[in-house]
């Protein structure tokens, strides 16, 4: 038993330091094409390269590794699924089918239109306590 | 627990099994397993490049990924990349959380 725990552990171990290296490489990827698109390849660049590097790969990687798989993920789109669980989520089945999406434009001018109604009845009122 | 709460544990379950199809897929079908990684041999393999060009450098390091992530750990790698690459970039996620939502709702009117 002890010893299955072990290899278990290891085994999930060994997969979090080999998924940790691909992302520090693909990191450091992100670095050099950063750098060189907007101060090129000279002596300057390289300094600049390997100071963020150096910074960002072993200073604080700790912070920075949830960073980049944050920046990753929502580049990738994640924040869709959570606007799809907020909002589609929303929707209620009716005797009549369908509710329909709340936020939609017709739904924006009936506030408004209801706003300025209200605000032409408090003009009015005011003027009329004048 | 409310339906909100519910439909989070659907939609996290349904994730979990869609994520589990292509590994498994590869376990049945040793062609998919092939295709598959050829698939991902050429998707980092082009990123590296995209990122710096060809040349010797950026083929060490297609090499280190390729290893590490096709050869070494190819299941959770193409359960990543499937997940990621394909299912959330052409917003398949959506459907599936818009049909869970639904199944609820008509489940919860009988």
């Amino acid at each position: 038993m002890f010893e299955f725990s072990f290899l278990t552990a290891l085994f999930f171990t060994e997969i979090f330091q080999d998924y940790n290296l691909a992302l520090k490489i693909f990191a450091l990827l992100s670095i050099i094409s950063f750098v060189k698109n907007h101060v090129g390849t000279g002596p300057l660049g390289l300094a600049i390269m390997i100071g963020i590097s150096w910074f960002i790969l072993f200073d604080a990687w700790s912070f920075f590794g949830g960073v980049y798989v944050l920046y990753t993920l929502l580049t990738m789109g994640v924040s869709g699924i959570l606007i799809d669980f907020f909002f589609v989520g929303q929707q209620h089945i009716t005797p009549h089918g369908m509710e329909a999406p709340k936020g939609t434009q017709a739904d924006v001018a009936e506030r408004n239109r209801a706003r300025q109604h209200a605000m032409h009845q408090a003009h009015a009122r005011g003027r009329m306590l004048r | 627990m409310n339906s909100k709460g519910n439909l989070f544990i659907f939609a996290l379950l349904g994730f979990i099994v869609v994520a589990a199809i292509p590994p498994l897929i590869m376990m049945f079908f040793p062609a998919a397993d092939i295709i598959m990684r050829l698939i991902l041999i050429f998707t980092l393999y082009s990123t590296v490049k995209g990122y710096l060009g060809s040349g010797m450098i950026p083929l060490l390091l297609s090499a280190i990924l390729i290893y590490l992530l096709v050869i070494k750990h190819a299941f959770l790698t193409t359960s990543i990349f499937v997940f990621f690459y394909v299912l959330l970039a052409f917003n398949f996620l959506s459907v599936i959380i818009w049909g869970l939502n639904i199944a609820m709702m008509v489940t919860k009117r009988h």
